[in-house]
């Protein structure tokens, strides 16, 4: 809301400058976003919380400034005027050209309406139009100006309509009737739902209620008499039906977050003066004032205990008082503190807290003192689950990897798992419209944002499946496994092998060994795919991206990936390490060099080294893989190395050759011959 | 002079003026070796007369480990010397490049994350981790929302159906906890967080939130004003203070804004604080009693507070990042800059 310095000066005199008036409201709650210029001086752009309805006017905002410093912000005859309600004698007899029924009392507990039998139709005076203009509003003629200006002084909106366009001249306040229309004044034609509330004539509807008025009823240069609409309407039924009709105004903003119902009759006063002020036209005498609705707030109890407790500082109980009173309670005291009846305007205040709030914000939280809690210390402490992902984390930047963040409400993507994402129903565009079941779509996002032809990138984060959400963690590498460099030139390329080495890295640092088995993703390389798979349960899935998929997406090829599911995992057990002693006597090592048929899976080659040298086996790793010129045509040659080491002696080359041809009579088993 | 004092001189000469380690070594076997000439004059001793021979024997014996130590010293400088003269062929250009490892690099996001979760535990509290598609019933009505209420207005909420939603705040964790969880209570959480907002440079449809809440006996305003700055010392700096404003959230009462001392500026005012000396950080409160007493916690025995904050905000400033956006787009050059 804008409103000019000059304006709220016109409520309260005061010596503060617009910043100093600023950083009041501020510190009152009430923030001033900015400090604008304009042909009238400053402009305060000021944003009232939601609760605080009644701030959304220029008297409002002059209730606050003088509640916080009755000597600072003194109120002005204009003020006081405002508070008595410009009463013009004539408010207790009732108006005989119109009559008004409410069919929906709950949701309109007060109409009123004043008439005017000639309507002067000019433009409004220099003075309005400028403070109109100063406020972000734009002037069209005398009696809309004057709506709106008496909507921005005091906070009720007013609505206008053409007293003899309206059928037989009255007003009717109802629900809407099924398949109801009506054109509203953005010439828009709208249908009602039956929970709208409308105001009508004898027939039809002309305005929705609180919201905006209709087209057809609308005052314009032919307008002979006006009748003038000044109501309070239940505010969750005027933001049900302006969020139906996604039709925001100035009013419905207003309804929504409470118009005080006593300030109804004061606003059509004031339309009258204004009026009278700037074309010499009078209204005709009497209210029609329809109040079935009234309802007093009622009186609550704050102890003075509980102020101070939940303060966290002492406020005496005469200042509470004071303060409460200021802002328009009626306050008693009583034996445990006082009783507040809220002015009508402050619907806002219910419970005790509530006024416990009103008397810190009042007292000024700058006095509040800083206390660290005492009393039990609970165990602070991560989760299970994100301890297990910071470790994934750390095991993945050990291994060099870059951490992304991509986002997890996405466009459907090839690289989605094979199971349907979740879909938004309200989607901000297609590429914010379903929940991501799998990090690889958007690492190939970040894949594209690369400026190198080599990367390791990875995420941690969750995907939504239909059954439930998982923390997942997924890597994407292609290209060097180092930087170049003069000294070395280009270093080895990344493969499948590499992936699997890294997946056995974070394994071991989640004390929880995968194996890889046979899987068939229509994401990955047919043959070079693999299921990870912990404690016999799939975990995950690895291997090169499919070459199509990658084409198609237009990514760089050789592209190779994995995801691990760390909700699972962690519901799987954790092999933590035990300490094993070791020999203090020397190793041998025996190299070994086999043809075997390339069937045969090498897991099995070295399961059976394992059974057969078991006892004196340390390690065994394969070295070198050949096949071609030398070696017959589906079979490949194998270079695998052992250390062998005795834990209480130094093995004998004897003892140490024995083993090896034990192994490979083991190995004959499989087809494998010696070369 | 005599003839010990005489080969002794000569010796010494030579090793003086031997000028490559192989000739220090001839002059050493030539001097001092098993047929050296100290060797020929200790035979002369049968010649001296058996009162003089003791006396002769010992001086040759100190002239030798004499001269010995002076080769030993000769030695350590040619081979010095020699050292020298070797490295300098192999003299290498240092300003040439290093090599470049795989570094592994936390994403700034992540960064935040790990000190606001270090801060928090250090104070005490428990980490909690609730579902971001969340239950309509956690994002807004567990927390004091009343129906159609216009507070809901900042919170343009993606829905999935009726029922669920992306959360549009991790306070949503509340109901959850106060579910599984007695009192005394200090929990938090980090997570992200999802908003139906046009995207621009400071504002995104997706972001993450740190909130945290304690629930105890006696707990006030003054220990949540007191938490809030030990927690943004630990963050900022030793001397980060902290300041209220009124505010309004529906699920505390009262509510405040907070504020931080710039730690950029201390308080001169600077492009990170606009000039006011002051950040405001995020939104707190009283645990709004509505919901205590929702989950049959007694409002006359407990009570407790409730403070949030973006965390892309950390970063932000720390980095002087000027677009959200960037955090989410992962370019390299980046992503990069910031070995964290």
């Amino acid at each position: 809301m804008r409103l000019t310095h000059e304006w709220v000066c016109e409520y309260v005199e005061t010596v503060a400058s617009p910043q100093e008036i600023a950083d009041t409201l501020t510190m009152l709650g009430h923030e001033v976003e900015a400090i604008e210029q304009s042909d009238l001086g400053a402009v305060l752009a000021v944003k009232v919380t939601p609760n605080r309805g009644d701030c959304l006017s220029v008297l409002g905002i002059a209730r606050e400034l003088a509640a916080s410093d009755p000597t600072r912000f003194q109120p002005t005859e204009l003020m006081r005027e405002a508070i008595r309600g410009w009463t013009l004698g004539d408010e207790a007899t009732p108006l005989s050209a119109t009559s008004v029924t409410i069919e929906t009392p709950d949701l309109c507990p007060r109409y009123a309406a004043r008439v005017w039998n000639e309507a002067p139709m000019q433009a409004s005076a220099d003075w309005m139009q400028a403070r109109l203009v100063a406020c972000g509003m734009r002037p069209i003629n005398v009696i809309v100006d004057t709506t709106n200006y008496v909507m921005l002084e005091l906070g009720q909106p007013l609505h206008a309509f053409d007293l003899d366009l309206l059928r037989e001249e009255r007003i009717v306040v109802r629900t809407a009737r099924p398949g109801e229309k009506m054109r509203t004044l953005d010439g828009i034609e709208r249908e009602f739902s039956t929970e709208m509330m409308l105001i009508c004539d004898a027939e039809r509807p002309v305005a929705v209620a609180g919201v905006m008025g209709g087209e057809e009823t609308e005052v314009t240069q032919t307008t002979k008499r006006i009748l003038l609409e000044s109501a309070h309407f239940q505010p969750a039924s005027v933001r049900r039906t302006r969020r139906a009709l996604n039709l925001p105004t100035e009013a419905s903003h207003r309804f929504e977050r409470h118009v005080d119902p006593e300030g109804v009759v004061r606003a059509l006063n004031r339309f009258a003066l204004l009026l009278s002020q700037q074309t010499g036209v009078a209204q005709e005498p009497g209210v029609c004032d329809l109040y079935p609705g009234r309802s007093e707030l009622q009186p609550v109890q704050v102890r003075e205990a509980r102020w101070n407790l939940l303060l966290g500082m002492e406020v005496p109980r005469a200042a509470a008082a004071a303060s409460l009173n200021s802002i328009g309670m009626r306050v008693a005291e009583t034996e445990e503190g006082l009783t507040a009846t809220p002015p009508s305007w402050r619907a806002d205040i219910a419970i005790e807290e509530d006024l416990v709030e009103e008397i810190g914000r009042l007292a000024g939280y700058e006095n509040m003192p800083e206390r660290l809690p005492e009393g039990s210390t609970p165990q602070g402490g991560e989760s299970a689950l994100t301890s297990l992902r910071t470790r994934a984390r750390d095991a993945m930047l050990r291994l060099g990897f870059i951490e992304v963040v991509t986002h997890s409400l996405r466009a459907p993507s090839p690289l989605d798992a094979p199971c349907d994402p979740i879909r938004l129903r309200n989607p901000a565009s297609p590429e914010v419209s379903v929940l991501r079941n799998s990090l690889l779509p958007g690492l190939a996002d970040a894949a594209r944002r690369q400026h190198d032809d080599s990367f390791f990138l990875f995420e941690v984060g969750r995907v939504f499946l239909p059954e439930a959400e998982r923390v997942c963690i997924a890597g994407l590498m292609r290209g060097q496994l180092l930087p170049e460099h003069w000294r070395s030139g280009h270093a080895a390329e990344v493969d499948v092998f590499t992936l699997k080495g890294a997946l056995q890295e974070v394994g071991a640092r989640l004390h929880r060994l995968p194996a890889f088995e046979q899987s068939n993703d229509e994401r990955f390389h047919p043959a070079k795919q693999a299921r990870v798979v912990v404690a016999g349960q799939d975990v995950g899935v690895m291997g090169e991206l499919s070459r199509l998929l990658v084409e198609r997406m237009h990514l760089q090829p050789s592209l190779f990936a994995f995801e691990m599911d760390l909700t699972s995992l962690l519901e799987l057990p954790e092999a933590t390490p035990r300490y094993k002693p070791f020999s203090a006597f020397p190793h041998v090592r025996r190299d070994i060099a086999i043809e075997v048929p390339k069937d045969v899976p090498y897991a099995q080659i070295e399961r059976l080294i394992r059974e057969s040298a078991a006892g004196l086996l340390e390690e065994v790793w394969l070295f070198d893989v050949y096949e071609g010129k030398g070696i017959e045509e589906g079979k490949h040659s194998l270079g695998i190395a052992m250390t062998l080491r005795h834990m209480e002696k130094t093995l004998t080359d004897e003892e140490a050759n024995e083993v090896r041809e034990r192994v490979l009579q083991a190995l004959a088993s499989l087809g494998a011959k010696q070369r | 002079m005599n003839p010990i004092e005489e080969l002794r001189a000569k010796a010494e000469e030579e090793i003086e003026r031997a000028e490559q380690l192989d000739a220090l070594r001839a002059v050493e076997i030539r001097y001092l070796g098993k047929s050296g000439e100290f060797t020929a004059l200790l035979r002369t001793v049968g010649t001296l007369s058996p009162e003089e021979r003791p006396a002769f024997g010992k001086a040759v014996n100190e002239a030798k480990e004499q001269l010995q130590s002076l080769v030993e010293e000769r030695r350590s400088q040619l081979e010095l010397t020699e050292e020298r003269r070797v490295a300098e062929r192999e003299r290498i250009d240092l300003t040439m490049p290093g090599r470049r490892f795989r570094v592994g690099i936390r994403h700034p996001i992540t960064e935040a994350e790990e000190r606001i979760k270090a801060a928090l535990i250090g104070l005490g509290f428990e980490f909690f981790e609730g579902p971001e598609l969340e239950e309509a019933k956690y994002n807004f009505e567990a927390l004091n929302y009343p129906p159609d209420h216009p507070a809901m207005d900042d919170q343009d909420t993606f829905y999935v159906d009726d029922h669920r939603l992306m959360r549009t705040q991790c306070t949503a964790i509340q109901g959850r906890v106060f579910e599984q969880k007695q009192p005394p209570l200090r929990v938090f959480t980090v997570g992200r967080c999802y908003r139906n907002e046009a995207v621009d440079r400071t504002h995104g449809h997706t972001f993450h939130q740190v909130d945290a809440f304690m629930v105890d006996e006696g707990i006030n305003m003054a220990h949540l004003k007191g938490t809030l700055r030990a927690f943004a010392s630990a963050m900022f700096g030793a001397d980060t203070r902290v300041r209220f404003r009124p505010d309004y959230f529906p699920f505390v009462e009262p509510g405040v804004d907070y504020s931080i001392s710039c730690p950029f500026c201390a308080g001169a005012g600077c492009a990170v604080c606009k000039g006011t000396a002051w950040i405001e950080l995020g939104g707190a409160g009283l645990i709004h009693p509505n919901i205590l007493r929702a989950h049959d916690i007694d409002t006359e025995r407990w009570t407790g507070w409730a403070f949030g904050l973006g965390v892309e905000r950390i970063p932000m400033m720390q980095y002087q990042i000027d677009d959200l956006r960037l955090f989410y787009d992962n370019d390299s050059r980046f992503l990069e800059q910031f070995r964290a």
